[in-house]
């Protein structure tokens, strides 16, 4: 068992939300995301990873948070999940990716640019049920932020 | 002093060689040289000579000498620039041959001058070929004789006698100069050859040095790295491999120090002639090691390589050290994983144990309630409780529980880690536990899961095995009944009879292993003579008021521990009177009159060898040994064999054997 692929990511978005939002979002609980969870978010950036483990991380931004967030960043308030949305969120979480492979340069990892999908409730699955995907809620004071990770041997055969 | 001599040897190599030193080849400088100390020394004389003849006022002399040497001078220039080697050499066996031909026929020739001629078979031979130089020197032979022997207007300078003798060492000198080229000839084309052939040898041990996929080099004494190495070596041990550097200095930093001055301590025992050589492999340090190398883009990559060393023994001296390189890192690689599968596999199979143990129906059970136990805990994760010790303590308390339940099943594994999870949720929550160890928590959690759902596949497993052990025991019971069968099935059809086989009182479990190969034959034995002698045709049995299907019948029946076994048939019974018949026919009985046999002694004789109602013989009946055979393989294991029958209404046979062992 090894939170290592996971931590830094967390690390990551904890210290790029603070550098460009000055907020710092509370960690919850982690708990293994089943489909029939309510799914609260509306915009999510996929990040693929390769190498020594393989899936996914994803950060899923409710509707509320995507647009402030953006609207932050932007300089004009956001009222609707437009392009400007996609694009800042896909930037945001390339950079959130990018820090965190720093903390996992001792590993061999490949990480893909974000994907960006839009939608109410869309469920994250990676690899059908094989690979389970352990969700951790941050609360920040512009919503929610969800990150989700399925990777393949977060769950160790010892 | 040392400077001046070499200048002067500079200058004289640079006039002898046309500046061209050691640039050609050696068959064309020996030419080069040749031309230009014959030029060099042919003009110096003719100017001498020449000068002579001007002071003894022989004009037409001088004039002849001086142009030849200027003429001579001229190939000289012509080399230096244009680097025509031959036609300067033709040239100058021309002139050459020209100028003693006239000597040979002027008037103010001299003695001396016609000793000039044995230069030409010299610089011929050597500056054309042996074939050329041989017919310009016999040609001008041929001439000097025809000049002295014919009359013409010339003046013979010499005597006959000084003649022959001038011929005759003219000859010798020919002939030492052909056999001097010759064997020259000779010599180089042989040394052509071997430099071909080392040339080839050398191309193939490249090829191999450039191909081999195994690092190969040599060591000195110093342990330097020799010249020659393979391409391989620098992708294995670095780029940076150039030769004659130090073979430890090139490991350094590679491999740990340890490493490192154990290899330096190691090679230093090489040139230790005490140490037994057939052991130094098996103390070598770098039998197996890993290594990091630079590859092109300089990333750093890790490789196991397997260094092997063989000292290199020339006669009479020690010689260096033979050093091979193999990259074992797939290797490695495949040995992890098989590790690792072997470990799983073996994981696995201690589960198995322990779930084979359990009673499947009470592990299903608890697999459910794990189950809805470890799905509690996680929705009191996804809970929005942000009480973190009061959730920790209600995971505790199902962990707990599930915990107990395990380890009451003997499910050492699971409850071992169950139980590592539950002290860490407590260390956690007396610490007051951070989002880290909340995933730490969620992520044990899911493992445990994922080996309750190994469990579950395995069970599952077990189950199936279960099922078909249960199926194929089935049918392993039915084969001595199916055999029957099929038996009968064959032969009935071949002899128009119907026959049905009735084993509901066949309980194979009666029969131990080691009697059924003895039950099987009596039975095969008995349908044999059933099927020959009992059962009659459908026609007749209907005609005889029974159904026109016959039927066998198999019982097995254990009483006070032996077993019973009953075969009848409802066929027509041992016919008395045909026994009889053929019991007049037995050697054995003449003495005794059938007529005058009971009953009783007759059914014996059915179990008498060789005894057969049959009329002909075939696979179902009629070798008369069927029945005997039955009664002494009975006999043989204890057993007892009796007989029952009643004419027209069917035989029976009862066989006891006691319990085996």
């Amino acid at each position: 068992m090894d939170a290592k692929y996971i931590t830094p990511f967390i690390d990551a978005a904890e210290s790029v939300f603070n550098e460009f939002f000055q907020i710092k979002p509370e960690i919850r609980k982690p708990y293994w995301v089943e489909a029939s969870d309510i799914k609260e978010w509306e915009v999510s950036a996929i990040i693929g990873i390769a190498g020594e483990t393989r899936g996914c991380v994803v950060l899923s931004f409710s509707k509320m948070a995507a647009e402030k967030l953006t609207s932050i960043l932007v300089g004009r308030p956001i009222t609707a999940l437009d392009d400007d949305v996609v694009d800042t969120i896909g930037e945001v979480v390339n950079i959130i990716a990018g820090n965190a492979k720093k903390g996992m340069e001792q590993y061999k990892l490949m990480i893909s640019l974000p994907s960006v999908v839009r939608g109410r409730e869309h469920n994250i699955t990676f690899g059908g049920k094989a690979i389970p995907v352990i969700g951790i809620p941050m609360d920040t004071p512009h919503g929610m932020v969800h990150l989700s990770v399925g990777l393949e041997n977060i769950i160790t055969q010892d | 002093m040392k400077r001046i001599f070499l200048a002067i040897r500079h200058f004289v190599l640079n006039v002898i060689t046309s500046g061209t030193f050691e640039a050609l080849d050696l068959e064309k400088r020996r030419r080069v040289i040749l031309v230009n100390l014959l030029i060099m020394t042919g003009s110096l004389a003719l100017l001498i000579f020449g000068t002579r003849a001007l002071q003894a006022d022989n004009i037409i002399l001088a004039i002849v000498e001086y142009a030849t040497a200027v003429l001579f001078m001229v190939p000289m220039l012509v080399l230096r620039v244009k680097k025509w080697i031959m036609p300067v050499s033709i040239f100058i066996v021309l002139v050459e041959s020209l100028l003693f031909g006239s000597f040979m026929v002027m008037k103010s020739s001299s003695m001396g001058q016609i000793l000039w001629i044995y230069v030409l078979p010299i610089s011929s031979v050597f500056l054309l070929n042996l074939r050329w130089g041989s017919l310009i020197s016999l040609a001008f032979f041929v001439y000097t004789i025809l000049v002295f022997a014919l009359p013409g207007p010339w003046v013979r300078i010499i005597e006959k006698e000084i003649m022959f003798r001038f011929l005759g060492s003219y000859l010798l000198v020919y002939f030492f100069a052909a056999f001097y080229e010759g064997v020259r000839n000779s010599t180089n084309k042989r040394l052509m050859a071997a430099t071909a052939q080392l040339a080839a040898a050398k191309k193939q041990t490249d090829d191999i040095m450039a191909n081999v996929n195994e690092g190969i080099l040599l060591l000195d004494g110093d342990f330097k790295v020799g010249s020659e190495f393979s391409r391989a070596s620098k992708k294995l041990i670095g780029t940076n491999l150039s030769g004659g550097e130090s073979f430890l200095e090139l490991l350094k930093g590679r491999i740990g120090d340890n490493d490192l001055k154990a290899t330096a301590d190691y090679l230093g025992l090489f040139h230790d002639s005490n140490v037994n050589r057939d052991l130094l492999p098996d103390i070598n340090p770098l039998d197996r090691v890993e290594i990091s190398s630079t590859d092109g883009s300089g990333s750093v990559a890790n490789r196991n390589l397997v260094f092997e060393f063989t000292p290199i023994d020339r006669e009479n001296q020690t010689g260096g050290i033979l050093v091979t390189a193999r990259d074992i890192t797939e290797e490695v690689r495949l040995e992890q994983q098989l590790l690792t599968q072997r470990q799983k596999a073996q994981k696995e199979m201690e589960t198995l144990f322990q779930i084979i143990r359990v009673d499947p129906e009470m592990l299903t059970e608890f697999l459910e309630d794990s189950d809805a136990e470890l799905d509690f805990v996680n929705q009191l994760m996804k809970s929005e409780d942000e009480n973190y010790v009061r959730v920790l303590r209600q995971i505790f308390q199902s962990i707990h529980s599930v915990k107990g339940n395990a380890l009451l099943l003997g499910l050492d594994r699971l409850g071992n880690k169950l139980h590592i999870l539950e002290e860490g949720i407590k260390q956690s929550s007396e610490r007051g536990p951070a989002w880290k160890d909340l995933l730490d928590m969620t992520l044990a959690v899911g493992e445990i899961k994922k080996e309750m759902e190994n469990i579950r596949q395995l069970l599952d497993q077990v189950n199936r095995f279960q099922q078909r052990m249960q199926e194929a025991q089935f049918q392993k019971k039915d084969l001595l009944v199916y055999a029957l069968e099929r038996w009968i099935t064959r032969f009935s059809s071949d002899a128009g009879l119907q026959v049905q086989l009735d084993t509901t009182r066949f309980q194979p479990h009666h029969i131990q292993k080691d009697q059924r190969k003895l039950i099987k034959d009596i039975c095969v034995q008995m349908t044999r003579n059933s099927l020959a002698h009992g059962i009659e045709t459908p026609d007749e049995r209907t005609a005889g008021g029974k159904p026109p299907t016959g039927t066998l019948t198999l019982e097995t029946r254990v009483v006070d521990g032996s077993l019973e076994i009953r075969f009848a048939d409802d066929g027509r019974g041992l016919n008395i009177n045909r026994i009889r018949e053929k019991a007049m026919q037995l050697p054995e009985l003449k003495s005794k009159d059938p007529a005058t046999l009971s009953a009783g002694e007759l059914v014996r004789l059915i179990f008498h060898p060789g005894f057969s109602t049959a009329g002909k013989e075939d696979t179902t009946a009629g070798r008369g040994m069927g029945m005997s055979y039955v009664k002494s393989a009975v006999e043989r294991n204890g057993g007892t064999l009796s007989l029952k029958t009643k004419p027209g209404r069917f035989t029976e046979f009862l066989i006891k054997l006691p319990a085996a062992g």
